[in-house]
């Protein structure tokens, strides 16, 4: 085998060693619909599932708070992003089945108090950060400036699986931009076949 | 539609349900087209854009000091020669269209106990204050400290410029600890925007 389709090299038509035949073909057809599905999950998909979300404005939180309206959506590839309306939990949908998902949750703060706690999770078909959760992270504070980045790669999930987000503080804090363009951030892709 | 290319399947020649004809063979050009535009940024590249470097050496940060990540940095690699290790460093978007990874991490062996060490990523003004895109800092607990700030599937224009600021509000040493473990920057093509 001399191309990953399985064909001979090919020689200059006419020629009998290498006919340009159904078989032959059909291998290059093979190929590369085996490529658009490894890396888009389907044969007429010409780019892998995509949501990344983010927050330009401001909003206090004093205890768990799930992400619900009011997130620009940076990209959605699949009009996948569900807004319910506050106070009910906005969702991301999975597209399609047979996949890796990378999910992200990040935010900042300004400024935190010492010894207070920041954390985020991210939840799998129930908005109960105390018993759906699938990703999390902790952080102590300071009294400066407060991050937080919860990021879970290569989660294998199917066609309908919902994906909530949530941040808890152990304090009144505001949450917005920090720094110029440093925004609470969501987002959750496609990471390859399962 | 059968195919990722909108041909139907083959059929041995000759057929005329399936003609080798110009049409059909473009669009297996133009599938195979496409898949190196979304993959690759273009069709005459190989491989996606990435930049792994790291610092294998050490300094003393100074108490309250903004500082940038200067020289001293080490290509590991460099696929569009985008870094630029100067005083200070920076990189440089090579490719439009695309989505970037981000990510930049430091370290110190000692961080005392409720110091603040925080560290950002910076957009096209050299300006951690108004220009950041991405940060993260940790409170100190007197012993070793790791920071990670990272901006995932972000949208960078051809010529954007990165830069990497490191702040500190007491003096610690910067730099490699336990063995292999350093400061490391990686920007990283993830596909198409």
């Amino acid at each position: 085998m001399t191309h990953a389709t399985g064909n001979a090299v090919w020689k200059n038509y006419p020629d009998t060693s290498t006919l340009i035949n159904a078989a032959r073909l059909n291998n290059d057809e093979t190929v590369l619909d085996n490529l658009h599905t490894r890396e888009y999950g389907g044969v007429t998909r010409t780019r892998p599932a995509l949501f990344r979300a983010y927050y330009t404005g401001s909003f206090a939180i004093n205890g768990t708070l799930y992400v619900q309206a009011g997130w620009t959506v940076d990209i959605d590839t699949d009009s996948a992003w569900t807004v319910p309306g506050a106070p009910t939990p906005s969702y991301y949908t999975i597209p399609y089945s047979g996949r890796f998902w990378d999910l992200q949750i990040s935010f900042p703060t300004t400024s935190t108090p010492v010894d207070g706690a920041m954390t985020t999770k991210i939840m799998l078909n129930t908005a109960a950060d105390q018993t759906a959760a699938i990703a999390s992270d902790s952080r102590s504070t300071n009294g400066w400036e407060g991050n937080i980045n919860c990021f879970r790669p290569c989660v294998p999930l199917v066609a309908g699986d919902k994906i909530y987000f949530s941040l808890w503080t152990s304090t009144a804090l505001t949450v917005s931009p920090t720094f110029g363009y440093w925004y609470p951030h969501i987002m959750v892709r496609d990471a390859g076949p399962v | 539609m059968t195919h990722a290319t909108g041909n139907a399947t083959w059929q041995d020649y000759p057929s005329t349900a399936t003609v080798i004809n110009a049409s059909a063979l473009e669009n297996i050009e133009n599938a195979t087209d496409r898949l190196h535009v979304s993959e690759l940024g273009s069709k005459t590249r190989t491989k996606r854009s990435v930049l792994r470097a790291y610092y294998n050496s050490s300094y003393v940060h100074t108490a309250g000091a903004d500082l940038w990540q200067g020289g001293g940095w080490v290509n590991d690699y460099d696929s569009d020669a985008a870094f630029t290790v100067a005083s200070p460093s920076f990189y440089t978007c090579p490719i439009g269209g695309r989505r970037w990874d981000i990510t930049y991490k430091t370290n110190t062996g000692t961080l005392p106990i409720n110091a603040n060490f925080a560290i950002k990523i910076v957009i096209n003004t050299q300006n951690l204050f108004t220009n950041s895109i991405a940060s993260d800092n940790v409170r100190g607990t007197g012993g070793e400290a790791h920071l990670c700030a990272m901006l995932q599937s972000c949208k960078l224009n051809a010529g954007d410029k990165l830069w990497f600021g490191v702040y500190c509000s007491v003096q610690i040493t910067v730099g490699w600890i336990f063995g292999y473990v350093y400061p490391e920057i990686t920007v990283r093509d993830v596909g198409p925007a």
